[in-house]
């Protein structure tokens, strides 16, 4: 496997491994030494991007593909990688969330709690104005998540803030300053208006959904078009001094994923915003094609009724969860790009992850002693999306003798119906739901195993868990928090409502000999303000 | 035997020793497909559900005669074990279109007026429905099986034979044997059923050819087979991610696809060139 940035590294233009090894590790140490800028931070917040030692290239424009974008581009209700990317590149967020899922301040300077982690207070970066010299105040942050608050907005964030943060709970304390009150503790608050949530960027206060889209970003949205693609060029406002490189970045949209990956080979495109690790997987180091990669949050949960049979007996839960060979769902399934799950909601890049739960692993002698003899046979209820899983979860399973019959229904199937009722995805036995990367595990605990979660298709009810659940939003140290994790953790494995077998990750292709500075991101979000064209 | 006797020999012999060629390759070719359909479990080197993580995507060779899939299923023993999905579809909803086909195009042709005027417009009505979309409906309606592929293979066959059969019996229908038995006062329909067989029969092997491809289609589309199934054309959908990393698995269900249409399209024009002939 790849490590992540080793490919960057390799085609840094005119610097040598030694250099950037040292300036690094000099970056890594200074950031370590320092104080910082925020009086209170989360454990994996750091300064802003280092700067490179070396003058970079400037100019050229970068064209990338990505499959066009379902819906209209508009940063309050939009949920695709595309539409996701196009945003980011013109607008900013507060907080960035980097790779190693760090906190780098954007346009909020700093930020502090106090009320026991129920108020939290942002100081607004000075100077910063957006492309067309609209300046940026406390006031424009605060109309941007009242936007988002609106319980009408559609928006995805507001399913983000809810339980934590409503509509009226924003304020713009002075002109550089904005005061979050929330409806309980959350530790992990800068994460929720961080990239993390990827709605929360920061627009014009007269901004109307649909409207044009002007934002702090690096670069300003010049043409789009719906089917072919999109244009932006460098906006010389941009505050962070000297960025982006590029004159320009130009995005090519690809209905189908061979067309994408045919336009990269070609060379008709330089990079891809949205890469299939299936798909560019066999492509490493191949040529000039670059594939980098990085660990994520995403899942696929593999939910088990506690509530009804065959699953209200654990071990039959549990025997299911021995049965499976999760470095084969890794290979098959991810092309070896995730992270082995342990049946608990911490990925290994959340900080509160637990270390010493021995990981799961196929140990038939155990299934059987679990099944006691019994014969296990269900159905598996999923959606297209989660087929390939499904098929490999049924080949697995046989051959401990445990039968699965496959039930594949359409999206909307799945999704429908009744959600306090009968919705397939919340109410049948056994089945696959697909969950988008988190910035915080709270995100996936709260709605997904709590006794009264919204989305608990497991209907798994442990009020020690619950209470553990409330106790890390509201802890205010890292041993406290950890604590709770472990309680979290804990239970999860040992109950087994949800098997998570693995914990996806994202690969980003790119033409090594035509640009630098492309990664991956374990969102797939982009930040193109450092790459050069070679 | 004069010179131009020997040429007429000539000219007549051979294209009906093509016939024989083009007809016994048509028919070995659905024989060794309908053998490989009831056999497979024998013939196939590996179990075609078994998935090895390891052996993804391997290419032709070795102990993988056609390589490998996305699953390190072998493709090989998918493609043999996609053939009966296939038969179990095509040959009975052919059938069943090729009946009501006849049926109604038979009735219609020898009653003739008002009756023969309604039919055909709600023929028409039928034909004229795209059937992809009438069969997403029925699909959506009905559920996915197999019983349910065949009744929108066979629906959808049914207008264009009964229009066939309905033509030949137009022209039967005028003929002096059939009104030799009216005046008997015996039945037309069973006079005139002998004599459209031929008629019947291209039919029948030009809907079937057609029918391994609407079962494909089906397939391909999600509508048919049930997830995993190593059916031609569901094998076709999910391995085009992959065509150009993996070739071979497209290529091999869709060969297998197309041989047997071949097949039958053999068959069927042998048919029909001595049907023309005779």
């Amino acid at each position: 496997m790849d490590l992540p940035g080793n490919a960057t590294l390799d085609r840094l233009p005119g610097l040598s491994r030694r250099v950037f090894i040292g300036g690094t590790a000099l970056t890594a140490l200074l950031a370590a030494c320092g104080t910082g800028t925020t009086t209170t931070q989360s454990p994996a917040q750091t300064q802003p991007t280092a700067q490179p030692s070396q003058v970079p290239r400037r100019g050229g424009i970068l064209k990338a593909g990505s499959p066009p974008p379902p819906t209209k581009v508009d940063p309050v209700t939009m949920y695709d990688g595309t539409a996701i990317a196009i945003t980011q590149l013109v607008a900013d967020y507060l907080i960035w969330l980097e790779k190693d899922f760090t906190l780098v301040p954007r346009l909020a300077e700093k930020w502090e709690s106090s009320d026991g982690g129920r108020t939290w207070v942002f100081t607004i970066r000075q100077g910063v104005v957006f492309s067309d010299g609209t300046p940026l105040d406390a006031e424009t942050v605060k109309v941007s998540f009242d936007r988002l608050l609106d319980p009408d907005s559609k928006s995805a964030a507001l399913s983000a803030f809810d339980g934590v943060l409503k509509e009226g709970g924003v304020a713009a304390t002075d002109a550089g300053t904005v005061t979050f009150t929330l409806e309980r503790a959350f530790s992990d608050f800068p994460y929720l208006v961080s990239a993390g949530n990827y709605n929360a960027l920061i627009l014009k206060k007269d901004y109307a959904s649909g409207g044009d889209i002007i934002g702090t970003g690096p670069f300003t949205l010049t043409t789009y078009d719906a089917s072919t693609g999109a244009t932006l060029t460098r906006n010389p406002k941009y505050w962070q001094q000297d960025r982006p490189y590029l004159d320009g970045v130009e995005i090519r949209f690809y209905a189908d994923d061979q067309a994408d990956l045919l336009a990269l080979q070609s060379g008709e495109i330089d990079a891809q915003i949205l890469s299939r690790p299936q798909l560019v997987g066999p492509l490493k180091g191949a040529g000039d094609i670059v594939v980098d990669q990085v660990p994520g949050t995403g899942l696929t949960a593999f939910t088990l009724r506690v509530d009804q049979p065959p699953f209200d007996r654990k071990e039959n839960r549990q025997a299911v969860a021995y049965a499976l060979d999760r470095p084969g769902v890794n290979t098959t399934i991810y092309d070896g790009v995730g992270a082995l799950g342990n049946d608990h909601l911490f990925a290994a890049l959340f900080p509160a992850a637990p270390a010493d739960l021995p990981q799961r692993a196929k140990d038939p002698a155990k299934v059987a002693e679990l099944l006691g003899g019994r014969k296990l046979s269900f159905a598996l209820t999923f959606d297209p999306p989660g087929k390939d899983l499904a098929l490999t979860i049924q080949a697995q399973l046989k051959e401990v003798g445990i039968e699965v019959e496959l039930d594949q229904r359409t999206s909307a199937d799945f999704y429908g119906g009744d959600q306090e009722k009968d919705t397939p995805w919340l109410f049948t036995s056994a089945n696959l739901v697909g969950w988008a990367g988190r910035a915080v595990p709270s995100q996936f605990i709260v709605p997904m195993v709590i006794s009264d979660g919204v989305w608990n298709g497991s209907k798994y009810a442990n009020p020690a868990l619950d209470e553990a659940a409330r106790a890390y939003d509201a802890a205010t140290t890292d041993e406290e928090r950890r604590a709770q994790a472990a309680i979290i953790a804990g239970a999860l494995h040992e109950d087994v409502p949800v098997i998570i077998s693995v914990w996806s990750g994202t690969v980003r292709a790119y033409n090594g000999a035509k640009v630098a500075g492309v990664a991956a991101h374990p969102s797939s979000y982009v930040d193109f303000s450092e790459v050069t064209v070679l | 035997m004069s010179a131009a006797g020997v040429t007429a020999t000539r000219v007549v012999t051979r294209p009906r020793r093509r016939f024989r060629v083009a007809l016994g390759a048509g028919v070995a070719l659905i024989a060794a497909w309908t053998v490989v359909a009831v056999c497979w479990p024998v013939l196939a080197p590996f179990d075609p559900e078994a998935q090895d993580p390891l052996s993804r995507f391997l290419a032709p060779g070795g102990a993988h005669l056609l390589g490998t899939d996305q699953f390190g299923r072998d493709v090989l023993s998918r493609m043999l074990a996609g053939a009966r999905p296939v038969l179990q579809v095509a040959p009975f909803a052919t059938a069943l279109g090729v009946l009501l086909g006849t049926a109604i195009g038979l009735v219609a042709g020898t009653l003739g007026g008002i009756i023969d005027e309604i039919v055909m417009r709600v023929l028409d009505a039928v034909a004229i429905f795209p059937a992809i979309i009438a069969t997403v409906l029925f699909v959506a309606l009905a559920g996915r099986s197999v019983t349910v592929m065949v009744l929108v293979i066979a629906g959808a066959f049914t207008p264009i034979v009964a229009r066939s059969v309905r033509a030949a019996t137009l022209v039967e229908r005028e003929k002096a044997y059939v009104e030799a038995a009216r005046l008997r006062g015996g039945s037309t329909i069973r006079e005139i059923l002998p004599n459209i067989g031929p008629t019947v029969l291209v039919e029948a092997t030009s809907r079937f050819g057609d029918a391994i491809f609407a079962a494909a289609t089906l397939s391909f589309l999600g509508l048919g087979q049930p997830p995993g199934s190593p059916d031609w054309g569901a094998s076709v959908s999910d391995n085009r991610l992959w065509l150009t990393n993996a070739p071979w698995t497209v290529l091999a269900p869709a060969l297998a696809i197309a041989s047997l249409v071949i097949g039958i399209a053999l068959t069927a024009d042998s048919l029909r060139g001595r049907r023309e002939r005779s």
